[in-house]
């Protein structure tokens, strides 16, 4: 309990710390064959404009988004068109399966 | 031409049976839940020699068609007190149909306690005494099959865990390389096995051939579109080859469906470190294999070797399931330590998500800590020994959780939950629920529409919708068990009309008269009505039907969610039988 009490605080402290021209910000986390279009790390931190969808951010990022099958924002479904207002945490996964 | 062996184990006697024409037209579990159904008395206990263990090739196993080389196995299980079909990969299924074996069906048991092998080949069926192998784990079992018999063989057997009779028994098959990494793992059955002496069965397929189909080109054709069918589809040619079924568990965690130390929390903060991700990379950075297929002719090769820092083999896969279980509902985050109890489990005989969430349930009752997984594999090195506290972690968490005091012991009709917690996918939690089998997630895989995105989209926080998903693939499902087909097909199934087209066409040619997919639903909507009959019989009543009362009362992180579809809702799953 005290572990994940720490894990969220050191998390949030991060968050609030911000990037430095406070444009706002979001995270974004792909998994699985979609690591390859951001060099195969696990996520990256995108500065957004306000209103910005994820297939436009995907854009920029160059994961096309036609591969996309499943997107969480906040760990909730979302869809493509979803507007961004920063601060969230996407995560994006090609067709998934398995069990 | 087809036969059912009936093997008297009371008095060591074998009769085949050519198969009637009722049952040569069904298969898999379509033909276990029916035998045992018709001829398993409903309230015998599972390990006397009234129940029985069937053994069946699906409907289309043996026939080339692609991902059909499945196995069922039913009888009472001594877990639940249900019906059981449990299902397994590897190379028995294939084996058994081409030597036109529809079942095998172990009735009585045998006096003294004696171990047998039973010998299947182009012969017959042959009982020989086996005592020798009394005490030995898989691995050792099926190596001095393979030595006896050549390695064209395949094996049936039970660990340790079988010949205990304990209630996580499973038991195990040998894949394409001779190991015993597939399993009928849950519900019990490998000590219903053990209950009739029989320690293993030796496949020879050799002078064995294919099944024919009545109208083969039909059947050709349909094979053709199914196979394309598979090949198309994202999941089922891409990601699961690639990163195995283990890719689940990030979508999982990202969902907060992934049930973290004992089902108290659905995120796990060491996921990466055990993902599908991160297990592709470590298998290829050591020499391991990906994209293996657990038996001939699956074209999906979900399968994968996992082997150690040295290059050494350890074990298959592992599974999404089995990490889960043994990883974040243990709160360890240790790959090699999960690989190692993998290889443990299926040595020993156990399945791997009774086994996992009992361990789980072990730390919650403060036997061994969270997060400990040495202390996990000590656990496991008890049930080796057949020590009490072994014997009881072979029981599964239903029996231990009782033992010890604890109150949250996430089971249905005393079978493990699998790895989606039902609170923040409650497609699963109908399932679970109401599955004629307790707690599985195969009986009716709802995750599909939930969370992955696949036929359709079902909001998995919300109650609504949930009933009839999760009865349409309950459905579905036991029509896919009874067919030999892999389940995974259904992704490309609920996705892409011409798998199902292509199913239904090699069931037509196969049967040489026209099958629709009306049909199919019927097959598994006759399969599920045989199952209900039984655990009505059994005193399965609709009180049985419903989770663990935590579930509705115990908030669920990160969403805070709790089990709120009605009980009444949950009663109507099963309008459909009469």
């Amino acid at each position: 309990m005290r572990e994940s009490v720490w894990h969220c605080l050191a998390e949030a402290a991060d968050w609030h710390r911000g990037p430095p021209d406070d444009m706002p910000q979001i995270k974004v986390n792909l998994y699985a064959t979609l690591r390859k279009y951001i060099g195969g790390a696990p996520s990256v931190e995108v500065e957004i404009d306000p209103g910005q969808t994820i297939q436009q951010v995907l854009g920029r990022l160059g994961v096309p988004a036609e591969q996309t099958r499943i997107i969480f924002v906040n760990n909730r479904a979302a869809d493509l068109s979803h507007a961004l207002q920063g601060g969230e945490h996407l995560g994006i996964f090609p067709a998934i399966g398995g069990g | 031409m087809a036969v059912i062996y009936r093997v008297n184990m009371s008095d060591l006697s074998v009769r085949a049976e050519t198969s009637s024409s009722e049952s040569v037209q069904t298969g898999g579990r379509g033909l276990t839940s029916a035998l045992v159904a018709a001829e398993v008395p409903a309230h015998c206990h599972p390990l006397a020699a009234e129940n029985k263990l069937v053994i069946a090739p699906g409907i289309l196993t043996g026939t080339g068609a692609p991902c059909a080389g499945r196995l069922s196995v039913g009888a009472k299980s001594p877990l639940t007190g249900t019906i059981k079909e449990s299902n397994s990969g590897g190379m028995g299924s294939i084996a058994l149909a081409t030597l036109g074996v529809k079942a095998i069906i172990l009735e009585g048991k045998p006096a003294g306690g004696k171990l047998y092998r039973l010998l299947v080949n182009a012969e017959g069926l042959k009982i020989e005494p086996a005592d020798d192998l009394a005490g030995l784990g898989n691995y050792d079992t099926v190596a001095r099959q393979f030595n006896a018999f050549g390695d064209k063989i395949v094996c049936l057997s039970i660990g340790q865990a079988g010949e205990m009779k304990s209630a996580a028994a499973s038991i195990a098959v040998t894949d394409v390389e001779g190991r015993p990494t597939r399993h009928c793992g849950r519900g019990g059955l490998g000590a219903v096995m053990g209950a009739k002496g029989v320690k293993v069965i030796v496949v020879d397929p050799a002078g064995g051939e294919r099944v024919k189909p009545a109208d083969p080109e039909t059947f050709k054709k349909g094979a053709q579109k199914f196979n394309q069918a598979l090949k198309k589809h994202p999941l089922t040619s891409e990601t699961l080859p690639k990163y195995g079924t283990n890719a689940l568990a990030n979508v999982i965690n990202q969902a907060g469906s992934y049930p973290t130390r004992n089902f108290s929390r659905g995120q796990f903060e060491g996921t990466e470190a055990i993902s599908g991700e991160r297990q592709h990379d470590l298998i290829l950075e050591r020499g391991g294999v990906i994209a293996h297929a657990c038996h001939r002719g699956c074209t999906i090769k979900c399968s994968r070797t996992y082997v150690d820092e040295n290059g050494q083999y350890v074990t298959k896969g592992p599974e999404y399931e089995t990490i889960w279980a043994h990883g974040a509902d243990c709160g360890i985050d240790d790959l090699d330590a999960i690989a190692r109890m993998d290889r443990m489990d299926d040595d020993l005989g156990l399945d791997t998500i009774e086994t996992g969430a009992t361990i789980g349930v072990a730390m919650e009752a403060g036997i061994i800590p969270f997060g400990d997984a040495q202390a996990a594999i000590g656990l496991l090195q008890e049930v080796a020994k057949g020590s009490p506290l072994g014997r009881l972690v072979a029981s599964g968490a239903e029996a231990l959780g009782k033992v010890y005091g604890v109150s949250r012991i996430p089971t249905v009709k005393g079978q493990s939950m699998p790895a989606y917690d039902p609170r923040a996918t409650k497609g699963m939690g109908v399932t679970y629920a109401t599955s004629t089998m307790g707690a599985d997630h195969t009986a009716g895989y709802s995750v599909t529409a939930n969370v992955l995105g696949v036929g359709g989209k079902v909001d998995p926080l919300k109650p609504e919708g949930q009933i009839e998903l999760s009865r349409n693939l309950q459905i579905a499902t036991a029509a896919i068990d009874a067919s030999g087909l892999c389940l995974f097909v259904a992704f490309a199934v609920l996705d892409d009309p011409s798998a199902l087209e292509g199913i239904c066409e090699m069931f037509s040619g196969l049967y040489g008269r026209t099958f629709t997919a009306d049909d199919f639903l019927a097959l598994g909507k006759r399969t599920l009505g045989n199952e209900r009959k039984f655990n009505a019989a059994a005193g399965f009543g609709a009180a049985a039907d419903r989770l663990p009362d935590f579930f509705k009362t115990e908030k669920l992180a990160p969403h805070d969610a709790t089990f709120d579809v009605p009980d009444e809702e949950l009663d109507k799953v099963y309008d459909f039988v009469k």
